[in-house]
């Protein structure tokens, strides 16, 4: 569907409806229950919760590795709850970038293969494949001679912004972060921020950013904190 | 993508997945060794002696007779009068008749007294006759024709000189070095017992023992090579005899008459039958040696599902990975899978080019001793259903930590406490 730039802007592009999760096994106790919440195309949300109140299964719904008990989740205007385990891995792969806490990359795989790995999944003919490679790996100020060397040969800095790299080789229109810079002391983390917003705003991605800390709260224009969304009562896990 | 990840994940791991890919190598090395062995060794053995009707020794086991007589292996227990042999060959069944001598032996190699016949009638394989590279049967009472290994082994040359010893050592002291002997024929290469051996004519066998009574030269009867040809060079006795008759049919007849012949206790086999006795007996040991190997190459094949069982627990993360870039679950069970398949198959190459080279060593010495001659060639339909076999064995295995990485897989995404 060919829509104006305009109205793109003010597409929501994330939709959650009547959410509602529980583990399974555990029923009676919902982890989430979120009635209605939305981000908007081109946002850089921070998104504050503390670990345990349901964080982590909220990104994993909304990466599409959980499906949720009740309730519908859109993304870029599509069904993506109602999709098929298959059909949410193939959207994952062209549609969301996603950066963990820490261990974001394979090991024993060069910077390089690792960022290739990403474009493997989204399985679209990329005919500029190691230049966009290179300019990602410039922006994110790492040299160019990383690209060979075995991702768990760099430095715990290095190897977040090489998951930014990997996260927005395929230009996904989301991306979620879920609390980087917990492993990186206080230059590092400034850097790392700088980084993240200035490049998720010029890949025009919508950024999630997930967090625990409130001081990061900061470099965001928008917060919005996950106990105002999720209905179910507060329990420290 | 999958394959390259699966290699760089196994060399991540290089030293405990080597020790597994040796462990199956082993195992599979012991399981091929096995079946290749048994069944060259039944071709070998199935092709030393073709042709031949009936074999007449004096009475001992029909497979000690079979050894002794084609296989050169072990001795007789008793020789046969020239008389009975004679009675017996004059049979009107009987189409033709070659007389064997044992006894002496050259250099390790073993002497065999014959007639001129054996090189007309005897056959080996597809009924192959026995070919010359150089020269001719003997014909000088003091001609030998050699097989093609001892030819090559020792470098003999036609007309050479060489000395024969009584009895069969490598290093024997009783030699009848009075009595040389001249090369007279080569003969080429047959895959049998028959290169190994040095042929002589039986008048040769009586003149080096003319001088000689109950195995010791007699000192001060000494009786130069000149004299000897003067003397009548009819043998007494012979160790056994080969029969080819004119019709298939006469064979159960003539072979019992041969075992109820009243001047000397005789025994007469079929080569054939003997062979498959032979067979019968190895067969239920054969059966539990695969068996064996069987088990040892299911016990390799656990210890590799339980190395990658156990690696489970510390990929959670790269699984998570590998989730979040859009891999499916079903990936993550192929990727296992592969890296066990990977395991199998550098094993089973392992232990088939080991193989190789051990049977490439050993050939030598094997055909020596015991007339086996095992071909280093391991390509045949049935080793390569083994391998197929080991390699869907391997990938039944790896189910076991292939669906575990992926139930793991199903639920890997963003931890909460990672």
């Amino acid at each position: 569907m060919v829509q104006s730039a305009m109205s793109a802007q003010l597409q929501p592009i994330i939709e959650i409806n009547d959410l509602s999760f529980a583990y399974p096994g555990r029923t009676q106790q919902p982890v989430l229950q979120i009635p209605q919440w939305q981000v908007m195309a081109g946002q850089q949300l921070f998104l504050h919760g503390p670990s345990g109140c349901g964080k982590s299964t909220l990104l994993n719904l909304l990466t599409g590795i959980l499906c949720p008990g009740s309730g519908r989740i859109r993304l870029l205007n599509e069904n993506f709850s109602g999709l098929s385990g298959r059909q949410r891995d193939r959207f994952r792969a062209r549609h969301i970038g996603v950066v963990f806490q820490q261990f974001n990359l394979i090991p024993y795989l060069s910077v390089a293969e690792n960022i290739q790995l990403a474009v493997h999944f989204s399985s679209i003919q990329r005919s500029f494949g190691d230049s966009k490679i290179a300019t990602l790996i410039e922006q994110l100020q790492l040299p160019k001679s990383l690209l060979a060397q075995r991702a768990d040969s760099l430095s715990v800095g290095q190897q977040q912004r090489v998951a930014i790299a990997r996260a927005l080789i395929n230009e996904p229109e989301i991306l979620v972060v879920d609390e980087p810079t917990s492993a990186l002391d206080a230059d590092a983390c400034e850097a790392f921020m700088a980084l993240l917003l200035a490049v998720s705003r010029s890949n025009n991605s919508t950024l999630l950013f997930v967090s625990h800390d409130f001081r990061l709260a900061q470099h965001f224009d928008e917060t919005v904190s996950l106990a105002s969304l999720n209905t179910v009562a507060n329990n420290a896990v | 993508m999958l394959f390259k990840v699966a290699v760089k994940s196994l060399l991540n791991r290089r030293v405990t997945v080597c020790l597994t890919m040796l462990s199956i190598a082993i195992s599979v090395f012991v399981l091929l060794g096995v079946e290749h062995v048994r069944q060259e060794a039944r071709e070998s053995f199935g092709r030393t002696v073709s042709g031949v009707d009936l074999i007449v020794g004096a009475r001992t086991s029909p497979l000690n007779l079979l050894l002794y007589s084609v296989f050169h292996i072990g001795n007789a227990t008793n020789n046969i009068s020239w008389q009975s042999y004679q009675t017996l060959s004059e049979n009107k069944a009987v189409a033709w008749s070659v007389p064997i001598s044992l006894g002496d032996s050259h250099r390790g190699y073993r002497v065999m007294g014959t007639s001129a016949a054996y090189f007309e009638h005897f056959r080996y394989g597809s009924q192959q006759v026995l070919d010359f590279r150089a020269g001719q049967p003997f014909e000088q009472v003091f001609d030998v024709v050699l097989g093609a290994e001892v030819a090559r082994s020792l470098n003999y040359k036609m007309g050479q000189q060489l000395v024969l010893a009584h009895g069969l050592g490598k290093i024997s002291f009783t030699k009848h070095d009075d009595k040389p002997f001249r090369v007279a024929g080569v003969l080429r290469p047959t895959g049998t017992p028959v290169d190994q051996t040095l042929h002589i004519s039986l008048a040769g066998i009586e003149a080096i023992h003319v001088d000689w009574q109950n195995g010791v030269q007699q000192p001060g009867m000494k009786v130069s090579a000149q004299q000897a040809l003067q003397h009548d060079l009819t043998p007494k006795n012979i160790t056994a005899f080969m029969l080819g008759l004119k019709s298939k049919m006469a064979t159960f007849k003539l072979q019992r008459q041969i075992n109820d012949f009243r001047y000397e206790p005789l025994i007469a086999i079929l080569p054939g039958v003997a062979l498959a006795e032979l067979w019968q007996m190895m067969g239920s040991m054969e059966k539990i040696l695969l068996l064996v190997s069987g088990l040892v190459l299911l016990a390799s094949l656990i210890g590799m599902a339980t190395m990658l069982l156990a690696s489970m627990r510390e990929r959670n993360r790269e699984i998570a990975v590998l989730r979040a870039v859009g891999a499916s679950p079903t990936f993550v069970f192929l990727l296992i899978e592969l890296e066990a398949l990977l395991i199998a198959l550098v094993g089973v190459a392992l232990a088939v080019l080991a193989l190789w080279l051990v049977i490439l060593v050993a050939q030598q010495y094997l055909s020596e001793q015991y007339g086996l001659f095992i071909s280093a060639n391991l390509y045949s339909s049935d080793t390569v259903v083994l391998a197929a076999v080991i390699l869907l064995a391997a990938f039944m295995m790896a189910l076991l930590p292939a669906i575990n990485a992926y139930r793991r897989s199903v639920q890997a995404g963003i931890n909460s406490n990672s």
